[in-house]
C-alpha cells in the first residue's frame, strides 16, 4: 500500500515539478514560431528523460550510490573533474535563469523591476535549503507546481485539430528559418534534458532508501511521472502555437508569454501564468543548489543529505550556499533571463555527452548495477543521441548567437 | 613562382560575394521586419487584453515598457548598419520603429495613469504589422 502510494505521490509530484524556465521558455517560443512542428522534439527528448531517470534511479538502488559518486570510484578523482566541472558551471548558469525567471514572475504581478527581487529570491532558496528536509523540498514543490496543469487546460480548450497534433510528432522540416528550428531542436532537449536532473533523482532515491526490490516503483514513478510532465511543455507549446502564432507574436520577453493564458483564463491568466513560473522556477532552483551539494559532497567523499541535520555536513552546506551566492551574484549583474535561459540550455546539450557517457558505462558495469544492465539497444540510441544533440549544439550555438 | 588568379574566377567570387552580401541584407531586413511586426501586435494584444479587463495597468505598464525595450534594441540594430537604411525598406521600417516608439511612449504614460480609454486613441498609431 505504502509502494502505490510512493508512486502515486512521484507521479503527481514529477507533473508539478517537470516545467520550470527552460520548458516554458523554450516551449513558447517554439509553438510561437513554429506552431507545432517541434512537439516531436518534447516527446524525443521526455522519452530520453525518463530512460535516463529510470537508470539513475536504478544505479542508486542497487549499487547505493549517486552518480557522482559512482563515476569517481570507477574513473578515479582527475577523470571526475571534467564532468563535475562542466556539470557545476553549467547548473551556476541555470540557477541564475531560475532565479531570474521566479524574479520575473514577481514583476508580472507587482510591476517592480525584476532585479530588485534576486537578491530576496535567493534568500528564500537558501533558507529552504537550509531548513527542510528532502521530502518537503520534492513534494512540496511538486505539489505547488500542479498550477501548471493551466497550461494543459488551455491547450485542450482551445480545441486543436488532433491530426495536426500527431503528424506533428513525427519529425519535419522546418519551412523558414532552419538555423533557428536547430537552435530550438537542441534548446528544448537541453531544457528537458538537465544534467543536474540525474544525479539528483539518484541522490533523492538514497535519501528516500529507495531497495533494490523497489525498482518497479522506480520505473513506473520514471516513465508515468516523466511523460505526463511531458505533456505540460507540450500544453505550453499548443497553447502559444494557438494564441500567439496566429497573431505574429514572437516571444522575446515572458510577459509576451504570458498573453498567451489570456483567451482562456482572462483576468487570472496573468497570475496563473506568473505562479506557474515561479513556483516552478523556485522549485528548480533548489534542486540545482542542492545538486550542487550533492555532486561536490559525493565526488569528494563528504557528509552529504537534505535529512541530515545541517551541522553534520557542513561542506555540503557550504557548497550549496556557494552556488547559491554566485548564482545571486551573476543574477545582479542583470542579464537578460529570457537570453540567459536559452544559452545555458544550448551549452548544457554541449556537455551532455561529458555527463552522460561514463553514466551509461556504469550502467553497463555489473559491479554497480549486478544483474540490472542496461540493454545495448538503449544504451547505443541513448549516446547517439547525446553525441549528435552535442555537435548540432556547437554549430548551431555560434550561428544563433553570433547571426546566422 | 606566383600564379595569377583567372579573371573569370575572380569575377566568379566577387559575383558570389555580391549576392551573398545582398541576401544578408535581405535577411537582416525580413527578421528587422518580423521583429517590429511581432512587436506591434504584441502591443495591440496587451491594450486588447487590458481594454476588456484581462490584465491590470500595473501588467500593461510594465509589458509596454518591456516592448519599448525590444524595439529599443530592434532600432540600435537598424541603426548600425547604414547600409540597411539607405534601402528604402529600411528606411520604412526604420520611421515604423520610431512611430511605434512614440506610441508605446503615450500607452505606458496611459497605464500609469489608468487612462483606458487615451491608449485606445495612441493604439491608433500603431498599424498592424506587415509580415505575412
Amino acid at each position: 500500500m505504502s509502494a502505490i502510494v510512493d508512486v502515486i505521490l512521484g507521479i503527481v509530484t514529477s507533473i508539478g515539478g517537470f516545467i520550470e524556465v527552460g520548458s516554458i521558455s523554450t516551449s513558447a517560443q517554439a509553438g510561437a514560431e513554429y506552431g507545432f512542428q517541434l512537439l516531436w522534439a518534447i516527446a524525443l527528448a521526455t522519452l530520453m528523460l525518463a530512460v535516463m531517470i529510470e537508470m539513475s534511479g536504478r544505479l542508486a538502488a542497487v549499487s547505493r550510490r549517486s552518480i557522482d559518486a559512482a563515476v569517481r570510484e570507477r574513473f578515479g578523482i582527475s577523470f571526475q573533474w571534467v564532468p563535475l566541472a562542466a556539470e557545476l558551471g553549467i547548473d551556476t548558469l541555470l540557477f541564475t535563469a531560475e532565479i531570474g525567471g521566479a524574479a520575473i514572475a514577481i514583476k508580472l504581478v507587482t510591476g517592480i523591476g525584476f532585479l530588485w527581487w534576486i537578491l530576496p529570491i535567493g534568500i528564500v532558496v537558501w533558507l529552504v535549503l537550509a531548513m527542510a528536509g528532502f521530502s518537503i523540498i520534492e513534494y512540496g514543490f511538486g505539489l505547488l507546481g500542479l498550477v501548471t496543469l493551466c497550461f494543459v487546460y488551455a491547450a485542450w480548450r482551445l480545441q486543436p485539430s488532433t491530426h495536426d497534433l500527431a503528424r506533428s510528432l513525427v519529425p519535419s522540416l522546418p519551412a523558414h528559418d532552419p538555423v533557428r528550428y536547430a537552435f530550438m531542436c537542441v534548446s528544448i532537449v537541453g531544457a528537458t534534458i538537465s544534467p543536474y536532473l540525474l544525479n539528483f533523482y539518484a541522490s533523492g532515491s538514497l535519501e528516500e532508501k529507495l531497495a533494490e526490490k523497489e525498482l518497479w516503483v522506480n520505473r513506473t514513478t520514471a516513465y508515468l511521472g516523466m511523460c505526463f510532465g511531458g505533456i505540460v511543455s507540450m500544453g505550453v507549446l499548443v497553447t502559444s502555437a494557438m494564441v500567439l502564432g496566429p497573431r505574429h507574436i514572437t516571444v522575446d520577453s515572458y510577459d509576451q508569454a504570458a498573453l498567451m493564458l489570456v483567451p482562456v483564463f482572462h483576468r487570472w491568466a496573468i497570475g496563473l501564468f506568473a505562479a506557474s513560473l515561479g513556483i516552478g522556477c523556485l522549485g528548480a532552483a533548489v534542486e540545482i543548489a542542492l545538486n550542487a551539494g550533492y555532486a561536490f559532497s559525493q565526488a569528494f567523499g563528504w557528509p552529504w543529505g537534505a535529512n541530515k541535520p545541517r551541522t553534520d555536513a557542513t561542506r555540503f552546506s557550504a557548497a550549496f550556499t556557494l552556488v547559491t551566492i554566485a548564482g545571486v551574484i551573476i543574477g545582479l549583474i542583470g542579464f537578460d533571463p529570457l537570453r540567459l535561459t536559452m544559452i545555458s540550455l544550448a551549452l548544457t546539450v554541449v556537455i551532455m555527452p561529458i555527463v552522460v557517457l561514463p553514466f551509461l558505462a556504469l550502467m553497463n558495469d555489473s559491479r554497480y548495477v549486478k544483474s540490472h544492465t542496461s540493454g545495448p539497444v538503449g544504451n547505443a540510441f541513448l549516446a547517439a543521441l547525446t553525441v549528435l544533440g552535442a555537435l548540432l549544439a556547437i554549430v548551431v550555438v555560434p550561428l544563433e548567437i553570433f547571426g546566422g | 613562382m606566383q600564379r595569377r588568379t583567372p579573371p573569370a574566377v575572380l569575377a566568379a567570387v566577387l559575383i558570389t560575394a555580391g549576392l551573398t552580401a545582398c541576401s544578408s541584407a535581405d535577411k537582416q531586413l525580413q527578421d528587422a521586419q518580423k521583429k517590429i511586426d511581432g512587436l506591434k501586435a504584441t502591443t495591440h494584444a496587451i491594450a486588447e487584453a487590458w481594454r476588456n479587463g484581462d490584465v491590470s495597468a500595473t501588467y500593461a505598464g510594465t509589458a509596454f515598457q518591456q516592448t519599448l525595450q525590444l524595439l529599443d534594441k530592434e532600432r540600435a540594430s537598424l541603426n548600425a548598419a547604414p547600409k540597411l537604411l539607405l534601402d528604402p525598406r529600411g528606411a520604412s521600417l526604420s520611421r515604423d520603429a520610431e512611430q511605434l516608439s512614440r506610441a508605446l511612449a503615450a500607452l505606458i504614460d496611459d497605464a500609469r495613469n489608468h487612462d483606458a480609454a487615451s491608449a485606445q486613441q495612441h493604439l491608433t498609431q500603431v498599424p498592424a504589422g506587415d509580415s505575412p
